[in-house]
Formats: structure tokens, sequence, C-alpha cells
């Protein structure tokens, strides 16, 4: 199981002088139960890529397979896939719009044709993920709530349709850095749990390193770059074509190489990177004796 | 998706007219427009037929571009056609059932078409020729001798300014909520009346929200730069009439001189 992009062309606006091609032959395959991240600078197309994962957007040319249907097929295995594959759009707040967080929550599953059970399980199962209190939330409006909350209110709405392909697109973009932590932990957690496929774009390489198998890199429509992340990072030459600064961690690391206290610099975490130098100390001080 | 409408847009290009002051195309395009109500013989059409073609043609936009702006009005356009074909007095032609169509209702008819052509045409040439912007200036220029009766001249420019300046804004976020409602299995295109119906709040009221956030925020934007209003505002871009210009209306003028005698002598 696991959805396949098939030489995928997109071109918007056609026939007009404002035509431009977003995506040019992009071919790759995200197996069902991995985490992997889309990076790219603003225009690179990224953002197109995502919508055709769940029909969105329909490809000029190419097709996209969802565990083997067709996103262009008919219209019943359409409205299936949609259940299948969650969508979480860039500022999903901008699209809430009922009275209570309950019935935003519940307007996907009702969408799909749950039972009022079924729904109030999902929403309280959507709420807990996200971090919200049920009792205490459930009839606010979602206006009255803060951004963080609002976006969370929004996530909830993707998650109550217990999707096995979940798509963020730029999940943290304006929040505060506390509950940008606390989102990003929550997406692992959906991850980490075993029946959730992760596909996030984003323009921030640090979550990427952190969190991500594996990153696929774009560039102007093309795909430049695909494999694990701490190692796509260090190769200084693909990133700058794709306008892309190293993680943090890795620049400090790679500094550290050139400074000559450590000789292996592929991490993922900090705390990865603190057991080479350690390492890398010890064995140094060993051979100062 | 919504991206692909065409509204009123600016290409930008080296012609005559792109370099005309706004205030006299606006002008032109006034006079013309009278002209296309006031005329009513062969002769006199022929001669404004004439003018917007040779507009187009030194305009250096594609006449693909122009045809494209009539595409929304040929139903209309159409529609007016067959009615005035069917509803003309005098000899009768032939007949569909109840309807006759009569020698005196094609040739209404084909005036009227005209008519609606010319004036969609010469209406595109002015917004594809001028910058939104620009337009609304000259629009506020035209309007200024007014403002002692009353006419909040600035104001009414300021509120153009602003709808034009959103008018892509929000096709591209109507755009997004589509897609981010359509990802939670609202389906607009399946089901009875009253289901699709029901589609339209989950867009129409974020839509809502997000234009009254976003004028919020342009006000105070607008404030924090100390916007008050026309009072002592002055314009970096100053208009100014060039040769250009002058001669433009002469032209303008003669051929208004000549159009005007024509329909005294009886053409």
């Amino acid at each position: 199981m696991s959805i396949k992009v098939k030489d995928v062309t997109y071109t918007y606006m056609k026939k007009t002088p404002y035509e431009k091609t977003a995506l040019k032959n992009v071919s790759l395959e995200i197996k069902e139960g991995s985490f992997v991240a889309i990076a790219g600078h603003t225009g690179s197309g990224k953002s197109t890529l995502m919508q055709h994962l769940n029909g969105i957007l329909q490809p000029t040319q190419g097709s996209v397979f969802v565990d083997d249907i067709n996103v262009n097929g008919n219209k019943k295995e359409k409205a299936m896939l949609r259940g299948r594959v969650g969508m979480v759009f860039q500022y999903p707040e901008h699209q809430l719009f009922e009275e209570t967080v309950y019935k935003d929550i519940a307007f996907g599953p009702k969408n799909f044709g749950f039972s009022e059970e079924q729904i109030k399980e999902r929403v309280q199962m959507a709420m807990d993920f996200v971090g919200l209190d049920y009792e205490r939330y459930k009839d606010a409006s979602p206006f009255s709530l803060s951004g963080g909350q609002m976006r969370r209110v929004a996530i909830a709405g993707t998650i109550a349709l217990k999707p096995h392909y979940v798509i963020f697109d730029e999940p943290t973009a304006g929040l505060d850095p506390r509950s940008k932590r606390e989102l990003l932990i929550n997406i692992k957690r959906l991850h980490d749990k075993g029946d959730c496929t992760v596909v996030m774009v984003s323009h921030n390489m640090d979550d990427i390193l952190q969190l991500s198998q594996r990153v696929i890199v774009l560039s102007e429509g093309k795909i430049i770059a695909d494999g694990k992340p701490s190692q796509v990072f260090l190769q200084q030459e693909t990133l700058s074509r794709a306008g892309l600064d190293m993680p943090h961690l890795l620049s400090f690391m790679n500094r550290a190489r050139e400074l000559k206290v450590v000789s292996q610099i592929e991490c993922s975490t900090v705390k990865e990177a603190s057991l080479a130098i350690y390492e890398a100390w010890k064995r140094g001080g060993k051979n100062a004796q | 998706m919504l991206n692909d409408i065409m509204l009123g847009q600016y290409f930008p290009a080296f012609s005559i007219w792109h370099r005309m002051d706004a205030r006299v195309k606006l002008f032109l395009l006034l006079l013309y427009i009278i002209f296309i109500f006031v005329c009513h013989t062969g002769f006199s059409y022929a001669i404004l037929t004439v003018l917007v073609l040779i507009a187009i043609f030194t305009s250096k936009i594609p006449c693909s571009m122009y045809f494209k702006s009539l595409k929304p009005m040929l139903l209309i356009i159409a529609f007016t056609f067959i009615i005035h074909v069917f509803s003309g007095e005098g000899t009768p032609l032939f007949k569909i059932g109840v309807f006759t169509a009569t020698k005196d209702g094609i040739e209404m008819g084909i005036f009227i078409t005209l008519r609606l052509v010319l004036l969609m045409v010469s209406a595109s040439i002015l917004t594809f020729t001028t910058s939104p912007l620009v337009l609304t200036d000259a629009l506020e220029a035209i309007l200024r001798p007014l403002k002692r009766f009353g006419v909040p001249a600035h104001e009414l420019s300021m509120m153009m300014t602003i709808a034009l300046r959103f008018i892509p804004t929000l096709i591209d976020e109507t755009d997004k909520i589509i897609k981010a409602q359509k990802s939670r299995g609202a389906d607009f295109s399946s089901g009875s009346i009253v289901k699709r119906v029901s589609f339209v709040m989950p867009i129409l009221i974020p839509l809502f929200i997000n234009a009254f956030r976003r004028a919020d925020e342009l006000a105070i934007a607008m404030e924090a730069r100390c916007y008050r209003g026309d009072e002592g505002r002055t314009h970096m871009k100053q208009m100014k009439l060039a040769r250009l210009d002058y001669q433009t209306l002469g032209i303008a003028i003669f051929l208004t001189i000549v159009l005007v005698v024509l329909a005294w002598k009886g053409y």
C-alpha cells in the first residue's frame, strides 16, 4: 500500500499569457507507514505536488494512485479517497465556519456519512489528539479561541476522518514557539502510533531533519534530491541549488569537523550529535594520554 | 480552477494607448459610448467600427484577448439578437411556430449586436491598456471638481482601489477554502440542490470572516502610516497631459465634428 505519483506534469492557467508549469515529470512513491517531508523554496511546486495526492488537483499529464486507486477515477472512488488521504492546508484555521468546535470537527465525518455515535467518538478522539479538552471546548465558538487553538481545531477536523495518510502543508507557519513544538510532537506521535503515514511540506529544515525519515527536495517543479534527511542536507550543492539552508545542527557539526573535533557528522538529533562529539572527545583524550 | 477567470485585466505593452493619459482615455471612452447610442445609420456605425479596429490594432494586445473578453457576454448578445429578430415589424421573412422574423427585426438585431460588441471591446481597450491603480487615480481627478457638491471623490477612488486590489486575493482565498472543504468530504457537484446549497455556507462564512479580518488589518496598517483622507495628500505620479494626449484630443474633436455634421446631413 502506497501513494504512487507517476510522471506528473501540472500547468497552471493553461493557454493564457500567465501559463506556468509548476511540476515537470515528477515521479515518486510514498510507502505506507513512512514519515516523508517535502522541502523546497517558495514556488518550487511543493504545494502543487501535495494537492495531487488526494485528487484536489488533476495532473495535466501523468497519474496518481493511492493504494492502487486512480485519484482521477470515478466519483465514488474519489470521495472514498478523500477520506483516506487527509489534507491539512496552510493556515487551516482560515477554513473554520461552524458555530461550535464540535460541529466544525464533525463536518468531515458527517460528509462521509458516519452515524451520530461514530461522529461523537471521532470528535472526542480528534480533540484528545490535538490536546483540546472535550468538555471544555466542544460548545465554544471556534472564533473565540486563540490562533494556536484555532489551528488545533482545524487539524482535529482532518484527524477526525481517521485518514491512513495525512498531508500537512506548513503546519507550524505563524505559530508561537511553544504551540509549534507541541504541534510537531503531536504530528510525530500520529506517525509513531503506527497506523498513519505522514507527509509534511515544510520550510524549516531543522524540523525536517529531526522528524522525517525521508526528504524530497523540489526545485523548479523537479525532484532534485530524495533520501535520508541527515544525508541529503549534507549535500551543500543540492541545497544551494534548491535555495535552502543547511539545518542548524548540521552546520554546527560541519564547523566541528572543520575544526577537527569530529570526523563523522551525520546525525539528526541533538542527542546523536552530542553523543558523536562525546565519543570523539573521549577518543581524542585517550590519544593524548 | 478559479484562477482561470478573466477579469478586466491589465496587459503591459508598449503602445500609444499604454502611454496615453488615463483621463484622456476615459474621456474618449465616454465620448465613444455616447456616439454608440446616438448613431443609428449604417454609415456612422461603419466609422465607429473602423475606429475601434484601429484602436485594437494599435494597442499591441493580441486579438484573442479581445475575443476572450467578449466570451462571457456571448449568451446575452445571442439572446438579444434573437429577441430582436422575432419582435420587429414590417415584411415577414419566415416563421418558426408563432414567431415571425422580419427584415426590420434582423436589421435591428444586427445593430444591437454591433452596439454591444463595440461597447464591450472599447471598454476592454481601456482596461487592457490602463493599470487599475492609474484608472482609479484618473477617476478621482475627473470627479474632483464635483467635490464642492458633496461628491466624495477621493473616498470613492480609494474604495475602488482597495476593492480592485483585493479581488485576486479573495479569488485565491475562495479557491483555497473550496479545496480545504473538499478535502473534508464536501461534495459540490452531486446530490440534491438542497444538499449542494448547504455547502455554500462552509465557503462563504470563512471567506467573509477572512475579508473582515483583512479589512481590519488594512485599516490599522493605513492609520499606522498616517492615512487621513485626501486632506493635504499629494501624488507621487502627477498626471500631466503630454503631446500625444493633445494630439489624440484634437483628433477626437475633429471626428466628433465630422460625425455630428454627417448626422445633420442625414447620413
